[in-house]
């Protein structure tokens, strides 16, 4: 895999966000992509939706850290109170600096870092949240020649952030969380041989202290 | 203070009922019906799990967490919203990160307990392991 032809798929999240992650991931095999999801949490709350994502997907769920080679099939998970860049479509960085919409991390710095990639794949995803943070990002997704999505409001707890970015008019696609998955297999692929592995109930290599199995 | 779970709504009916269903669970409740009642459990030393309504009269939900984080009372808890509405005209996006979920009203009875315990139990390993 040579420099900047990973697929990379960001999405933002916040208000909410915890529950629609877990609807995007339930069953999500292992995508031909690097997912990096910037969520607004406090940090205590890093590991804990660690262990929920890495319950529900056979993705490799880990937290982001400086200098970490993105690795197709991998999720990484944005720290709190620090941005996340992705250098030359390959490289995370974690960056102080100060807030983006009032929050650190922000979506558009994340996306926003992102450069176009010859033969690679780009993906955009804002969920459920308040205020407009994923909006430019969004803009600079499109820009560089990705695909952009929308959380659609039935679904979202909290529409104002998915909605702003819709209303940039670069958003291609507005779904439900399961939609949403469903896409990104399509657009990313699986590693070889995952996807009928994907079906059925998956379990990760973190300790999981007690799964919320309700629905939204 | 023994209770784990605090709820604030002014609703009273609302308040009946989460205690009647916690109480079937053994789990004890502490009632604040509104913001600033909330803010005064917290100063009294409560830690635990907030469910959080969001429409209330005086301090609205969001102002309260507001209040809380400016006091450094959010150490040791778990907040979540007991409806994830944003209130008009009020900017939440740096709150955000301090509202770890939302049940969105009417709640099943089933959803509330499975989030309580699912929230309790990370508090528990929270404190146990020291995880910040």
């Amino acid at each position: 895999m040579g420099e900047g032809s990973r697929n990379i798929v960001i999405i933002g999240s916040s208000t909410g966000g915890t529950r629609i992650l877990e609807r995007v991931f339930s069953r999500m095999p292992r995508l031909n992509g690097a997912v990096v999801v910037v969520h607004q949490m406090v940090k205590q709350m890093n590991p804990i939706l660690q262990h929920r994502l890495q319950a529900r997907t056979k993705m490799d769920v880990v937290m982001a850290y400086d200098e970490l080679a993105l690795e197709h099939g991998k999720l990484y998970i944005a720290p709190s109170d620090i941005h996340l860049k992705i250098a030359n479509n390959s490289v995370l960085q974690l960056t102080e600096g100060e807030r983006v919409n009032r929050i650190r991390p922000s979506a558009d710095v994340a996306m926003g870092s992102l450069m176009p990639g010859a033969g690679s794949k780009i993906v955009g995803v804002i969920l459920t949240g308040a205020g407009e943070d994923g909006a430019t990002g969004i803009v600079h997704v499109k820009v560089i020649g990705g695909l952009t999505i929308a959380q659609d409001e039935k679904s979202s707890p909290l529409a104002t952030m998915p909605k702003a970015a819709v209303r940039t008019g670069k958003v291609d696609l507005v779904l439900d969380p399961e939609e949403i998955r469903e896409k990104l297999i399509e657009v990313c692929g699986c590693l070889s041989g995952d996807r009928s592995d994907g079906q059925g109930p998956v379990t990760g290599n973190a300790t999981i202290v007690r799964p919320l199995h309700v629905s939204v | 203070m023994g209770a784990r779970v605090m709820i604030v709504d002014d609703e009273p009916y609302i308040r009946l009922a989460v205690r009647k269903l916690l109480k079937r669970r053994g789990i004890e409740l502490l009632e604040s019906d509104c913001g600033k009642a909330c803010i005064e459990n917290l100063r009294q030393g409560f830690r635990g799990l907030i469910l959080m309504d969001v429409m209330m009269p005086g301090m609205n939900g969001w102002e309260t967490v507001r209040q809380i984080v400016e006091q450094g009372l959010h150490e040791g808890n778990i907040i979540f919203m007991l409806t994830a509405l944003e209130t008009p005209g009020e900017q939440i996006e740096d709150l955000q990160k301090y509202v770890v979920d939302y049940i969105t009203k009417p709640f099943e009875p089933e959803v509330l307990l499975a989030t309580c315990d699912t929230y309790l139990a990370y508090l528990e390993k929270m404190q146990t392991t020291g995880v910040k």
